[in-house]
């Protein structure tokens, strides 16, 4: 699978004042600070884990098909402080992803803002440099 | 605690987390066009809560560390020096090395020659806390932990990645050299007020950071812990590495480490189970298979 068979990405062009925080990895050996993308979809699953956290959406290509992106966020206790909560990302819900694409050219990226469509709720999703505080080590949010 | 202490407590800790903010940095490049001073308003502010909350004491007398604490909020889990945001970090921050003068590390030419090698995306797969290995040491200390002082050891619990550092004072002859370990052989000691450990018999498999710098089996590690008062402490670390540097060095926080309880948002602490979805793994192990492949 590579990028670019993911044509619904649209490429922001976003160029934030500084790279997001890596975590228990380092953000910038995953991932492309350079390659800001915007992703819509719909939630397959939350994954609620250490060291980090990741969303899995539904996003469907030009030719239909449907192709399931990994999206990395903060530890769930950066997720939990944020505002985070399980009943926020009910499967099936439409997302838009704001995230960082990875190097190796596979559906993974990591996750700066996921805002539910419905709602309009916008959750910060741990990677920091989008002017949002950054916590401090330790706390399990963006720097581990 | 004298009416109105806490109060002041408070106020101690949240201008130590505030000095170690970006908006910090921003104030310190204004004070100049002010004429004021920030770093000896801050000191005075801090001798000020330091004479009305006294440290608390065991009953030999000596400074009680028991506590929750947290560092101040830097990106020292990336990089030690003076960096700009790009390689990992949250964003750019200041050198936690305060000796040498310049903040720099004094690498002899073949160490830094492999930390600019561990810095490429492909090398990111060798670093040892991404496979949730205990992180070693100093490294371990850029974390938050909560302390038990007992008379005769000092028991550091790791919040993250859970390790567990037991530092004894009761005078046991050190670990033989053969034996190796993530997190060292530590041994406390008192200097007056400040406890001192010292932790050598390091397996030197550890990264110091996500930013490849290097400690090796050979390092000697004297970390000393200062409190201020009830509710700050200041912590460094002189590293003393002859088979990397060409002195030793000493890191320090540019803010003292909190004690927690005080903020909001305190309410009650999440467990860190590295391994449970540590998806990353495949991720920088595709960088690094790639990478392996080419050079064939």
């Amino acid at each position: 699978m590579t990028v670019k068979m993911a044509a619904l990405i649209i490429v922001t062009g976003l160029l934030y004042a500084t790279a997001p925080a890596g975590a228990h990895h380092s953000f910038s050996a995953q991932y492309d600070a350079n390659k800001p993308v915007t992703l819509r979809g719909t939630i397959n699953r939350m994954l609620w884990s250490n060291p980090h956290g990741h969303l899995y959406i539904d996003v469907k290509t030009p030719d239909g098909k449907l192709v399931t992106w990994e999206l990395e966020t903060a530890a769930p206790a950066g997720l939990y402080r944020r505002g985070w909560r399980k009943e926020d990302l009910p499967v099936g819900a439409q997302v838009v992803v704001r995230a960082f694409l990875a190097r190796d050219g596979t559906a993974n990226a990591n996750a700066t803002t996921v805002t539910l469509v419905d709602t309009g709720k916008e959750l910060f999703a741990g990677s920091a440099g989008t002017g949002a505080p950054v916590e401090p080590p330790g706390e399990g949010a963006g720097a581990r | 605690m004298k009416k109105g202490a806490g109060t002041i407590v408070a106020t101690a800790a949240l201008v130590a987390v505030w000095l170690a903010s970006p908006a910090a940095q921003l104030a310190v490049e204004s004070q100049f066009a002010s004429g004021r001073n920030l770093a000896t308003e801050a000191a005075a502010a801090r001798k000020e809560a330091e004479q009305r909350t006294p440290i608390p004491r065991l009953a030999d007398g000596k400074p009680d560390f028991s506590g929750n604490w947290r560092p101040s909020g830097i990106g020292a889990t990336y990089i030690w020096e003076e960096h700009l945001g790009g390689f990992g970090t949250a964003s750019e921050g200041p050198t936690i090395i305060a000796d040498p003068p310049n903040g720099i590390l004094p690498y002899q030419p073949w160490a830094l020659a492999e930390r600019e090698r561990r810095r490429r995306p492909e090398s990111a797969y060798e670093e040892n806390v991404l496979k949730c290995t205990l992180p070693g040491m100093p490294r371990m200390m850029v974390y938050a932990f909560v302390i038990t002082h007992l008379p005769d050891k000092f028991v550091v619990f790791h919040q993250t990645h859970l390790a567990t550092r037991v530092v004894r004072f009761d005078g046991r002859p050190p670990l033989p050299g053969s034996i190796r370990l993530w997190m060292g052989d530590p041994r406390g000691r008192w200097e007056g007020d400040t406890l001192v450990v010292e932790t050598t018999n390091l397996n030197g498999e550890a990264w110091g950071n996500l930013g490849g710098d290097i400690i090796s089996d050979a390092a000697r590690i004297v970390e000393r812990f200062r409190m201020v008062n009830a509710s700050t402490m200041w912590w460094e670390a002189t590293i003393d590495d002859p088979k990397v540097y060409t002195r030793p060095w000493t890191m320090r926080f540019p803010a003292p480490h909190v004690k927690r309880g005080l903020l909001a948002e305190d309410e009650f602490d999440f467990e860190d189970s590295c391994h449970e979805g540590n998806v990353d793994v495949k991720h920088l192990k595709n960088l690094y298979d790639a990478a392996r492949a080419k050079a064939r």
